[in-house]
């Protein structure tokens, strides 16, 4: 009786849900993290709830088991836009253009109050490595290091330490496709000394951007499009491309603000960024990002177009030329750095740009087919820059702000799959 | 021999309050499977173990707290000792302190001074 009661007190509070981004879950979990009843929480053990958020490759099944297994009981899975696991039994999903949030609100009551079973684990109970028993007294590896898979491989590790020649143990993990720091889909290994980065490959690419046909940049494919509905559409994705680093950085309420505002620009509000940047400079988003973090040279900037090419002072930009904007006044925006921090100015910089041009263009409209500035630069082959190549040296802090200072569409053309680290 | 008493009963309580915890633990049958005792690393799996040699990056500024702080440890009561002693606590202290500088003299050389 009063533990029920207890139950349903704490069935009143926010949801704690864990998401796990498949293909194209990305934005709509951006909207949903705004509603006041959830709680987006960083790690499956903080969480009640695993929220499937779009398609989970094959190679991501595994994965995506782990991480529902490392949820703490009471717990239970929503299938948001997504086929659920055939041996899951009865599934709870919700169709992807509807919110799941009332689901997990029920959900949640239930899971506290016993109307729902708390889920049993995908994975095999046992350990990733079997170590029981082996070696000479069943310490769990061979000779005097301990060995594999628990003990320590060598004496010493193969690198030397980048920072200050102090080798100690190296530490290889692969991180992803389910970790909220880095994009979607985007599994690394990583070889750590301490928090500095050795090495770093990609074993699974991130998720491509999806193309969705109603959105205004491929829109006007088809038909004419107005300029103002572009606009907008590219502040959005800046707006959600900061919050994404102003996440990196904890700073979790502004970065709620930014997809707040992003999610009023899209539906057709008028808004001033002045505050949201004065907000941000006070609350030390600029500040905390390490000066010249993440360089791209010319040459690099080039190869990716967009703004990531204009933070690094390259003023190349269809909007000069293009007939749509010629009574508005458009000049191009840049930024000397090229660095991290040039790259996060540059966002919000064209996106109160975009907004001032929303509010100018009236009913000017981009013809059918016409070419258009995209906010995520050019979208074409896998670049010979890579980014595993910016890792090495850098701290984990550092490399997450580096990956997440470039748009998804960059980042899936400076990640394909592993071929230079063999 | 009644507060003798009253330590073991109160001994007693809390052994079967643990006891009982546990017990009650037992009975729950969400005990903590192997893939939750791995380190979440979205879905990743890290190939070696986590216990390993790490490096304490702020051994540096350790050691020259520790020079400093148990230099003013000892001559605080030294001080007070110091009158009555007069030259034998002087010269212990400049052996302990000479002894104490090779410390700062080591951080000195490791660059501990360089401010980054």
């Amino acid at each position: 009786m009063a533990m029920s009661l207890l139950g349903r007190f704490a069935a009143r509070a926010p949801v704690p849900v864990f998401p796990a981004v498949g293909r194209d879950g990305e934005v709509r979990l951006d909207v949903l993290s705004l509603a006041p009843a959830l709680r987006v929480v960083d790690s499956p053990r903080h969480a009640s709830i695993l929220l499937v958020s779009g398609d989970i490759r094959t190679a991501d099944r595994d994965s995506l088991a782990r991480v529902h297994d490392q949820l703490a009981h009471p717990r239970a899975t929503l299938w948001w836009g997504t086929q659920p696991r055939a041996d899951t039994g009865a599934a709870l999903t919700v169709a992807a253009a509807e919110s799941p949030e009332t689901a997990l609100r029920d959900l949640y009551r239930r899971l506290l109050t016993g109307g729902h079973t708390s889920e049993t684990h995908w994975l095999a109970d046992e350990p990733p490595n079997p170590w029981r028993g082996r070696g000479d007294h069943g310490q769990g590896g061979e000779g005097m290091m301990g060995g594999v898979p628990y003990g320590r491989m060598m004496p010493m590790p193969p690198t030397p330490d980048l920072r200050d020649g102090l080798a100690l143990d190296v530490y290889t993990a692969q991180f992803g496709p389910f970790l909220p720091q880095l994009p979607p889909g985007l599994v690394l290994e990583i070889t750590l000394q301490g928090d500095v980065i050795q090495s770093a490959a990609v074993v699974r690419p991130p998720f491509l951007p999806g193309r969705d046909a109603s959105a205004p940049f491929d829109r006007v494919l088809h038909e004419a499009t107005p300029v103002a509905a572009i606009e907008r559409a590219r502040a959005a994705h800046h707006l959600r491309c900061v919050a994404r680093l102003l996440g990196i950085l904890q700073l979790a309420p502004q970065a709620a603000r930014c997809r707040r505002t992003a999610l009023k620009i899209e539906r057709g509000g008028s808004i001033d960024l002045a505050p949201l940047r004065k907000t941000l400079r006070r609350a030390g988003a600029f500040a905390a990002i390490p000066a010249g973090l993440g360089p791209i040279d010319a040459a690099w900037a080039a190869e990716l177009g967009g703004p990531a090419a204009r933070a690094a002072d390259q003023a190349r930009d269809r909007r000069e030329t293009a007939p749509a904007y010629r009574n508005l006044d458009f000049r191009t925006l840049c930024q000397s750095g090229g660095d991290v921090r040039a790259r996060f100015t540059q966002w919000l910089d064209e996106a109160e740009q975009a907004l001032a041009l929303a509010r100018a263009a009236g009913d000017a409209a981009i013809e059918k087919g016409a070419p258009v500035e995209t906010p995520w630069g050019h979208r074409a082959p896998p670049s010979v820059y890579r980014l595993t190549d910016m890792l090495p040296g850098l701290e984990w802090g550092e490399a997450l702000l580096t990956i997440a200072s470039f748009d998804a569409a960059a980042v899936c053309r400076m990640a394909p799959l592993g071929i230079e680290n063999p | 021999m009644i507060e003798l008493l009253g330590l073991a009963a109160i001994g007693v309580i809390a052994v079967a309050a643990g006891l009982a915890l546990q017990w009650l633990a037992r009975a729950d049958d969400h005990r903590v499977s192997e893939p939750q005792k791995v380190p979440f690393l979205g879905g990743g799996s890290p190939q070696v173990h986590a216990w390993q040699r790490y490096h304490v990056r702020y051994y540096s500024m350790t050691l020259l707290f520790i020079a400093f702080e148990m230099e003013m440890m000892f001559m605080y009561p030294w001080a007070v000792v110091y009158v009555a002693e007069g030259i034998k606590a002087l010269v212990e202290m400049g052996m302990f302190l000479t002894i104490l500088s090779i410390g700062i003299l080591y951080g000195w050389r490791e660059g501990i001074f360089r401010w980054q």
